[in-house]
């Protein structure tokens, strides 16, 4: 059976008084419930200004959450997070649409992991990340949805001309910000001792993805390790908010699919 | 808090007419119960004064309007308490260039160089202040009698790069992407520069009835003009004459060094245009070529798909030889 354990941690970093971050998980209380639905790491981090990005990240995590509960069993992951990231998309809009008279921008970032037997599902909009630490290695497995990301991209912008840019914080894809998002959605097969990380702007922004590496490691204490990475990223910079969220996979199982249905493989 | 309407009393002022109304604020035509005079008066929509990156653009226009002192400038009046969030400024009698443009779609030479050329006096002014406008386009100048002309709107927030935002306030950060400079586009702040790109996309406009960069969204749009080359005024217009084209080449440099240096140097240029020399560009004998990002994409992964092709033909050269 698929086996994890996690820890997570956000933080409003050094300058700003309140936290718009959100992270929501969902274990399954059961083995079934493992097979059934799997587990759900989300991370959201609003945009708004005054208390609007709070209820935005709020909104999105917790409909996104309720959602994957509610499911159908055995519904596949891409198709459900798709699902469920569109709904939480029309939650965000219509929260800022009834917030006052003529609506107010709120917007929110999300990165949901979602986990059944040997596979992870990862979807997301927005600047918010999710890493895949392996064997000492972290890559990356979202795009940024930002301007200048799009722009270097396109080859229109060198790496070094986007790191300075006052616009590398524009984003292109949010949830809220229209009737319908387009959501980037990938699969991953995870093997024992993966570790599956999630995390906003405010700690890949001040945090190099070698030191990911150098406090996730194989045997060490998650707890630990997310309080580190937070701490340091907040030591670097902290005028943003810190959030992570890392899952590691103790056991898989592993399955192959037949007519649509998985059968375990020995 | 509640919205102002025609009719209403605020402090002193009384609100007569609504003037304008935009996504952001309504802007009245008032009087001033004290002294009788006209003025306009700025409100922000009740839902936008808890908006930060607004309420900063606000109180920014309201600074500088304060500090500069031109008549091409329209002034802000500084006052004592008010009850609420709102600006004051003198009341000036004009269209804005934009409304003056969609009637007449092309202004003739003469008047467009007339205009440019009080543009760049304005802007020769507020840059020897180290104020650099950012946002310069027609909806953001009035033109009063003679052309004269007054800017207005001095609103881009000056630390916007710090927060982030949705791709739908991208004007309210960078510029608007018509007449955004190349720079900008890369994601600089921009400098005076910046000011005189701009006005050369102005210019082009007056004389062509057009702006030179096009595309379906503010993204390709902006991304254009670092890839394309826009279509020759003279093409557009036969009658602009070779040297006003030329000034316009200079103003839309991509680099902002190969650019003018200054709105005195762009001013001069206008004023003087029979001594403007004319130079064989390539940008007149390549604008045809368009190339989009994509295409950059596509013939990069076709030189990747001609490899094995490549090495299968060679292999067979050597193949036939042995």
């Amino acid at each position: 059976m698929l086996d994890l354990e996690f820890a997570q941690l956000s933080d409003p970093g050094r300058v700003r008084g309140h936290n718009e971050d959100y992270l929501g998980t969902v274990v399954p209380a059961t083995a079934t419930e493992a097979r059934t639905h799997g587990w759900l790491f989300a991370l959201a981090d609003g945009v708004g200004g005054q208390e609007r990005g709070e209820v935005a990240s709020r909104t999105a995590i917790e409909s996104v959450l309720s959602g994957f509960r509610d499911a159908p069993r055995g519904e596949p992951l891409s198709a459900l997070l798709s699902r469920l990231l569109q709904s939480a998309n029309g939650r965000v809009l219509d929260a800022g649409m009834s917030a006052a008279a003529g609506g107010v921008n709120m917007a929110t970032t999300m990165v949901a992991c979602a986990l059944r037997f040997d596979r992870a599902v990862v979807a997301h909009a927005g600047d918010s990340r999710c890493y895949l630490i392996r064997k000492g290695q972290a890559s990356v497995l979202t795009r940024d949805h930002t301007l200048v990301n799009e722009q270097v991209r396109l080859g229109i912008l060198s790496a070094k001309e986007a790191s300075t840019a006052v616009t590398k914080h524009l984003l292109t894809r949010s949830l809220g910000t229209n009737m319908s998002v387009n959501v980037d959605i990938g699969e991953h097969q995870v093997f024992p001792g993966d570790v599956l990380m999630l995390c906003s702007d405010g700690l890949h922004g001040a945090v190099e993805a070698n030191d990911f590496t150098r406090f996730l490691t194989p045997g060490c204490d998650l707890e630990l390790a997310v309080r580190d990475l937070v701490y340091l990223a907040s030591h670097n910079d902290g005028s943003d908010n810190i959030s992570v969220l890392a899952a590691r996979v103790r056991n898989v199982e592993c399955v192959g699919m037949y007519r649509g249905r998985p059968y375990k493989l020995r | 808090m509640l919205s102002v309407q025609a009719g209403d009393q605020l402090d002193h002022y009384s609100i007569d007419t609504l003037v304008a109304r935009s996504g952001m604020a309504s802007i009245f035509r008032g009087t001033d119960l004290r002294t009788g005079r006209q003025v306009a008066i700025k409100i922000p929509h009740p839902e936008m004064e808890s908006d930060p990156l607004f309420f900063d653009r606000f109180r920014r226009e309201e600074e500088i309007g304060k500090t500069l002192d031109h008549p091409g400038v329209m002034k802000v009046i500084g006052d004592e308490d008010r009850s609420r969030l709102y600006m004051v400024m003198e009341w000036v009698d004009g269209r804005l260039l934009r409304e003056i443009m969609s009637d007449l779609g092309k202004l003739p030479a003469e008047r467009a160089t007339r205009i440019a050329m009080h543009i760049c006096q304005v802007l020769e002014y507020i840059h020897k202040h180290g104020i650099v406008h950012r946002d310069l386009k027609p909806d953001n100048i009035m033109v009063g009698d003679g052309d004269c002309v007054k800017l207005i709107d001095f609103g881009i927030a000056a630390k916007s790069g710090s927060r982030r935002l949705t791709f739908t306030k991208l004007s309210q950060v960078m510029g608007t992407a018509e007449y955004i400079s190349p720079e900008q586009v890369k994601g600089k702040r921009g400098d005076a520069r910046s000011d005189l790109y701009a006005l050369g996309i102005m210019l082009y406009e007056m004389l062509t009835g057009q702006t030179p960069f096009s595309g379906a969204n503010a993204f390709l749009i902006m991304n254009d003009r670092l890839l394309n080359n826009p279509v020759p005024p003279r093409e557009v217009e036969p009658s602009v004459s070779p040297q006003l084209q030329e000034i316009i080449y200079r103003a839309l440099e991509r680099d902002p060094k190969s650019r003018y240096g200054s709105a005195h140097e762009f001013a001069w240029d206008l004023e003087h245009q029979d001594q403007v020399g004319v130079a064989d560009r390539l940008e007149l004998r390549d604008w045809k070529q368009r190339r989009t990002p994509w295409a950059r994409r596509v013939l990069f992964y076709a030189m990747l798909a001609l490899i094995p092709v490549v090495i299968f033909g060679l292999l067979l050269l050597v193949a036939k030889h042995t």
